[in-house]
């Protein structure tokens, strides 16, 4: 079956606009059939994705862009979203489940996403995640 | 999805708050600062009734987890009350479920936090 092709969105560093392209995509899982779990799971992960490119990433600054590419099939859901910071190394944040960092209010986005998502991997810069979820059944 | 919606009863010297909705990256801040100034109001013992949330981030779980510390600080403590099965699969996930008092009804956690004393005892 041939692939469809990637949608492109460019959003500013503002929750409300991460919240509409959160919903668009979670509406095009739905209308694929996407179990709830499934759902909750795509959901969970754009959140921490989304939250961490404007946080993080573009340090809130409403001047810097967010790019999401997203394609939405009966077989998987793909994301890839990006932001213009410097990057990070995702090997370097240190697991928010030890003990010692248990009352740690933050840290745990990339955890949720790894535990969430069937694929997670940034680029070499470290400013674009690229997210896979596979249909659960 | 919903906003998320706080509510508020007393029960014994508990405040409980109902949440319900979405603790997601736009309510997270508005949880965070509506409790945090009852707490420093004197509502130091919270219950988070999670019955009706059907969905949190870990922007709201850093809320949950900012107000857990201050509760401990004044002497009080937070407890999670009935989290729906995909909310207590993030604290499991997480492994919040070590850090909070999670319980299935009020009884419940109130023997949770006496076992707790009693650890720390």
């Amino acid at each position: 079956m041939p692939r469809n092709s990637f949608e492109k969105i460019e959003i500013v560093s503002v929750f409300p606009q991460a919240k509409q392209v959160e919903d668009l995509i979670i509406e095009q899982a739905e209308k694929l059939g996407y179990s709830e779990e499934d759902i909750f799971a795509l959901r969970l992960s754009l959140e921490e994705a989304l939250t961490n490119a404007i946080r993080h990433g573009n340090g809130q600054d409403p001047q810097k862009k967010v790019k999401i590419r997203y394609r939405a099939q009966p077989e998987e859901v793909e994301i890839y979203i990006a932001d213009e910071g410097k990057g990070f190394d995702p090997s370097l944040v240190p697991d928010p489940t030890r003990e010692d960092k248990l009352e740690c209010p933050s840290g745990r986005g990339i955890m949720l996403m790894r535990a969430y998502m069937d694929l997670l991997e940034y680029n070499v810069r470290g400013n674009e995640v690229h997210l896979v979820k596979q249909r659960l059944s | 999805m919903s906003n998320l919606e706080i509510s508020y009863s007393e029960c014994q010297r508990n405040l409980v708050v109902k949440l319900a909705g979405a603790a997601d990256m736009s309510q997270a801040n508005l949880l965070r600062n509506q409790l945090e100034t009852l707490v420093m109001g004197g509502k130091r013992n919270l219950i988070l009734d999670l019955e009706d949330l059907e969905f949190i981030c870990s922007l709201g779980l850093g809320a949950m987890i900012h107000l857990h510390t201050l509760c401990r600080k004044l002497g009080g403590n937070l407890g999670i009350l009935n989290p729906q099965p995909q909310v207590r699969k993030v604290f499991k996930t997480t492994c919040l479920d070590q850090l909070f008092l999670i319980g299935n009804n009020q009884e419940e956690l109130e023997r949770k936090k006496q076992d707790r004393q009693g650890e720390s005892l």
